[in-house]
């Protein structure tokens, strides 16, 4: 395997989790009794932190203005959630401000991701934009929608649990995320959402030092818009499939359900292994799904239609 | 009687000379998509070269014969035509890790200055790729012309020059040690007039 993947790969794995687990702790002091606002300040930061630090070690900083998907990820819709979950952290009680702000991150992040594509500009003359603006306008806003009541569910169940099953679960979804961008023909999506999933388990694994009930919300919102741009520009500038990208998006949801079964109220001890095995089935069929495209063989190009005909080629000087 | 004469002669000197005249100093081609041909050709780990073609090619030039200083040349190149005979390599270099088709769908070269050289012209000009643009002079080799089919004048030129894709962000860092950086280029083309 060529050198420097090996280094994104690796550097994508360490360095991520090293650095937000420090960060957590060190906001986290003391770990006995950590003050909440400044906890959520560690959460959100060694988030970040942590993501760009693992993508900085195979990949220089993009420019300004971003000119591609990635620079919109990395330079305006990152660090807009980022930016917002740190507001939210001191506006703790102010919920329709917080809410708003989400909603406006959700309202604007795939636009900002598709902006100047094909999809949207007029690439070869006027109206040859993939979609025309009503198209967009229905795709957008839908995609907007999903991204927000996922958010808010979300937000909910773990307002109801101190549990580490969501954050859980979005680690899983985006490593099934990374692991089918990987395997898919567009791999910086697959590493960015690594090293965002390495990122969120350096913020659980210290959290587990802090004391018992520590507050995790503050990871939902990077973690879930770094979920839903990763598997967008996978789907959009890449090849990943949208079949794939609704189970890996929607996979966290899964935890709802032993809240929804009257029974599963009373897992009490089980109902975070049952939380965690229902989300991994969806991320398992998408790997999967990953794994058949992968494997499935090309198949023969047309043959083409305009060639001259050969009695132009006989006649040819005649 | 005698001035009309004398005009219908001058008249029929005119036509008669100007039925005789050489062809225009400046002709403007379109190219001909089905004879024309952009190869590439770029190093895969350091073993063997892996070579590539875009089919989907336009553009116009203008040969002026008289003076070729004033010749131009416009090629436009859609870069998700890109075909390396291995469709899933294809999909991935269209992929942001590469050409990023969707975002830049398109390649251009532009001439800034042409230079009358033996055998064909040496050509200056702007080739835009993923969003930069750099300035890149080459020979242009060729010129001959033909009638074909009956009615369709034709003339044809190629050029081989080098570039490095690092230079218009092509192929990021990860794949420095899997693809070489130099990309050899062919573009061979034919161009009609009526």
């Amino acid at each position: 395997m060529p050198q420097q993947f090996l280094i994104a790969l690796v550097g994508g794995l360490v360095v991520p989790f090293v650095t937000a687990a420090a960060i957590v702790l060190i906001c986290g002091w003391p770990w006995r009794s950590p003050r909440p606002v400044l906890t959520s300040i560690g959460v959100i930061v060694g988030t970040g932190i942590g993501l760009y630090s693992g993508y900085l070690v195979a990949e220089p900083f993009p420019p300004w203005p971003p000119t591609d998907d990635a620079g919109r990820f990395l330079l305006l819709v990152f660090p807009a959630v980022l930016m917002v979950e740190l507001a939210a952290a001191f506006l703790r009680r102010q919920l329709v401000v917080t809410w708003l702000l989400r909603g406006l991150i959700a309202a604007g992040a795939g636009r900002v991701l598709l902006h100047d594509s094909t999809y949207l500009k007029d690439a070869f003359g006027d109206g040859t934009a993939e979609w025309s603006p009503a198209t967009a306008l229905l795709i957008l806003s839908g995609l907007a929608a999903a991204l927000w009541v996922v958010w808010l569910l979300l937000d909910w169940l773990m307002r109801r649990s101190v549990e580490r099953a969501v954050p859980i679960a979005l680690i899983l979804a985006l490593l099934g995320s990374s692991a089918v961008g990987l395997m898919s023909s567009y791999v910086s999506p697959g590493l960015l959402a690594m090293n965002l999933a390495l990122s969120l388990s350096g913020v659980v694994a210290a959290s587990s030092v802090l004391a018992r009930g520590t507050d995790l919300r503050a990871l939902l919102g990077p973690g879930l818009v770094g979920l839903f741009s990763t598997l967008f520009v996978g789907h959009f500038f890449g090849n990943l499939s949208a079949s794939s990208a609704i189970l890996l998006f929607a996979a966290p949801l899964a935890c709802w359900i032993p809240e929804l079964v009257p029974a599963g109220r009373n897992w009490t001890r089980l109902r975070m292994s049952i939380r965690i095995a229902l989300v991994s089935i969806p991320v398992a069929f998408a790997v999967a799904q990953g794994v058949q495209a992968l494997l499935t063989p090309e198949q023969p190009a047309a043959v083409d239609a305009d060639a001259p005909s050969a009695e132009d080629y006989a006649n040819f000087g005649r | 009687m005698q001035k009309t004469v004398i005009r219908a002669s001058v008249a029929a000197l005119l036509t008669l000379f100007s039925a005789a005249a050489p062809s225009r100093a400046a002709d403007t081609y379109s190219i001909d998509p089905m004879h024309t041909a952009i190869v590439f050709k770029i190093s895969h780990i350091g073993l063997s070269s892996t070579f590539g073609t875009f089919k989907q090619v336009s553009g116009k030039f203008t040969i002026d014969s008289d003076s070729p200083s004033h010749s131009k040349f416009e090629l436009t190149i859609k870069t998700d035509s890109i075909d390396t005979f291995n469709a899933q390599r294809d999909a991935h270099l269209k992929t942001p890790d590469f050409f990023n088709t969707k975002q830049f769908p398109v390649m251009t070269f532009k001439s800034t200055g042409v230079k009358a050289i033996d055998d064909g012209f040496e050509v200056t000009g702007d080739f835009t790729l993923h969003g930069t643009t750099k300035s890149v002079t080459f020979p242009l080799k060729g010129g001959k012309k033909a009638e074909f089919p009956a009615g369709i004048h034709r003339t044809g030129y190629t050029a081989e020059f080098t570039l490095k894709r690092s230079e218009f962000g092509v192929g990021s860092a990860k794949f420095a040690d899997a693809l070489g950086d130099d990309v050899a280029i062919t573009v061979s083309f034919e161009g009609t007039r009526k």
